[in-house]
């Protein structure tokens, strides 16, 4: 059996996608996704000029036979600006998917639950197949599901900061209870970290950070796609357990003897 | 939301039968020694099956520990109260069955009264409505009047009665219900097939989808289980009882599961159980599910013998009923009308909250607020 993820009906070989922002070019950043072995890219949609010639967007340099490319709300700061976003998308001939980013909050770019909650039951209902990117938080990840989003995308740590998982626990959880693939988006600054994530039984990871700051982006993606196969294989096969401590001494089975 | 059976589809049932008939004990002993055992049915199936056994005190350590974490050192008390053992329904191991033609009874909306009046008296505010499964008889309807009959006088009424749609369950919960104990009695659909032999309860599917019904309309806590005797391989029943509870967890969220290990007891049948599941083998059960569930509740009801229910208490039950009556009116008039099964543990509530303090237990009698529902 191929352990292909599937996400709405859609079949990925590979674990791990990414971002396009940040990188110093387009070339770069196009031999990134592809030492990755990524098959979904991202975009930001404000990054692109859709009345522009061909040639100067970044998705004129990536071939959709190759890749999904997947839009993103990023800039949106309430519901309504990231559905009115995601729309525009898809009348520009973007694939009807959508990373719902909503962050008000323009220091730390922390996504809003609530707004990324309404965006994502009117963006469902009229087709799209909706990826949010969200805090860690195991309730809300469960509302999202039940409006009938695609996956959730959790958050290692605040975007950017390449600081890993700082909440680990709570994925924890939230992949524990998921009934889509978990992606875990955010806060990984190195293979370690998204090979920890796929230990941990996560999907797939997002990065983006990672790469475009590397002194060498296309080795950081080649780099990343071996972390997240390792992490796989070993989610996969059953991490070996930690040892704990020494059993307690009086016997509590005492009676059935 | 796909169903119970569509998730079941996508599932290797094999591999699962496979881990619970393990025998290599080091899988066990690797599983046990870690310091986060993993969640799930796979565990639940593996610490279910022949390897296991070997490791009850190491099982017992653990899920001493995981309960007083998760659940404190409180036992939770409730009262069966038997409305009905009208039964349209021909399953061979229960006093219910319908070929026993004999001493009938439903209670009416003053003898539910004077019942409830009966356990409120006794101490008790967590109300378990039983009944036989009559289409005619024990409808929604009527199990809608006897809650009506018993809101007065407990905080907390759950139901253990015919799996009904969801709109009766939601006009039950309206009325205040706030429990829903469904047994799948067996998931072996051979089996299943095999007991009940005529009346509604033959459809298996409209049974196994009764608690994701009993979620939909909003029922805040769902007991589930099989009952032990029937399947002769009752870790895999029970193992699928947990790929049901892992279900129920993950699309239907909300709601707060506890699980029954209920072992078939004598009762007004000559049915021989297939199997007979040992003291031994239901506190391994017992431990597999605490562990592999560590967050849900476990009942252990009067069917079960008193030195049994005394050592089990810290070791994973959460919910325990006392001095149980098993027949329509068996509280105000004893011995009146047919009982479904024979109780084991008959001690008084005062005996039994007496051992629970000498283990250092805490007896909880009310632990709901009907104004949070109904």
């Amino acid at each position: 059996m191929n352990d292909n993820l599937v996400i709405a009906g859609k079949e990925f070989k590979s674990r791990i996608f990414v971002g396009t922002g940040k990188f110093a070019s387009n070339d770069l950043m196009l031999k990134a996704v592809e030492a990755s072995e990524s098959e979904l890219v991202t975009v930001a949609l404000r990054r692109l000029d859709l009345g522009s010639e061909r040639g100067e967007n970044i998705t004129d340099a990536l071939d959709p036979e190759k890749y999904l490319i997947l839009p993103n709300t990023s800039g949106a700061a309430d519901a309504e600006e990231a559905v009115t976003i995601a729309r525009l998308a898809h009348a520009a001939g973007m694939p009807k998917w959508v990373k719902l980013e909503i962050h008000p909050d323009p220091r730390y770019l922390l996504p809003d639950p609530i707004e990324t909650l309404k965006a994502a039951e009117i963006l469902v209902k009229e087709g799209f197949v909706v990826m949010p990117y969200i805090n860690a938080d195991p309730v809300l990840a469960k509302r999202l599901e039940e409006v009938g989003t695609a996956t959730v995308m959790p958050l290692g740590s605040p975007i950017g900061c390449n600081q890993g998982l700082k909440t680990k626990d709570m994925i924890q959880i939230i992949i524990e209870q998921a009934t889509v693939p978990v992606v875990v988006d955010a806060g990984l600054g190195a293979p370690s970290h998204a090979a920890e994530a796929m230990e941990m039984g996560a999907d797939a990871v997002l990065v983006n950070t990672a790469l475009a700051a590397a002194g060498d982006p296309a080795a950081m993606g080649k780099a990343f796609a071996d972390a997240v196969r390792a992490g796989r294989t070993a989610y996969r096969c059953g991490l070996a357990p930690k040892s704990v401590s020494a059993e307690a001494s009086s016997p509590l089975t005492s009676f059935l003897s | 939301m796909i169903s119970f059976s569509e998730y079941l589809q996508g599932l290797n049932l094999e591999k699962f039968k496979e881990l619970s008939h393990c025998e290599n004990p080091a899988i066990i002993e690797s599983l046990l020694s870690s310091s986060s055992v993993p969640q799930g049915p796979e565990t639940f199936a593996l610490l279910s099956s022949p390897a296991a056994s070997g490791f009850l005190e190491k099982m017992a350590q653990k899920s001493a520990a995981l309960t007083a974490q998760r659940h404190g050192r409180v036992i939770r008390f409730y009262a069966p109260l038997y409305v009905s053992n009208e039964c349209t329904n021909t399953c061979t191991y229960c006093g219910f069955t319908m070929e026993n033609k004999i001493k009938r009874k439903s209670l009416d909306f003053t003898e539910c009264k004077q019942e409830a009046d009966f356990l409120k008296k006794r101490g008790f505010r967590h109300v378990l409505l039983v009944s036989g499964e009559h289409q005619k008889i024990v409808t929604p309807e009527y199990i809608g009047a006897m809650v009506d009959a018993c809101r007065p006088y407990f905080p907390s009424v759950s139901i253990e009665v015919a799996p009904f749609n969801q709109e009766a369950y939601k006009m039950l919960v309206e009325k205040g219900v706030d429990g829903l104990t469904l047994y799948q009695e067996t998931y072996d659909r051979e089996t299943y097939k095999a007991v009940h032999i005529r009346g509604k309860k033959k459809d298996y599917e409209w049974r196994l989808d009764a608690p994701a019904r009993g979620a939909n309309a909003k029922m805040r806590r769902i007991n589930m289980g099989v009952l032990l005797g029937l399947a002769p391989d009752y870790r895999f029943d029970s193992t699928m009882c947990a790929i049901h509870l892992d279900y129920m967890m993950k699309y239907h969220w909300r709601v707060q599961y506890s699980i029954s290990m209920p072992r078939l007891c004598s009762s007004e049948t000559d049915y021989q159980p297939a199997v007979n599941v040992s003291d031994r083998e239901l506190t391994q059960l017992m431990l597999a599910w605490r562990i592999s569930y560590p967050d849900a509740g476990i009942n252990i009801s009067t069917r079960e013998p008193s030195y049994l229910r005394d050592g089990l208490i810290g070791l994973g039950v959460t919910h325990m009923s006392a001095e149980s009556s098993t027949e329509p009116g068996g509280y105000c008039n004893p011995d009146t009308a047919l009982k479904q099964f024979n109780t084991t543990d008959h001690r008084k509530v005062d005996e039994i909250f007496n051992i629970l303090k000498l283990k250092n237990y805490e007896p909880v009698w009310k632990d709901w607020e009907a104004c949070m529902v109904g």
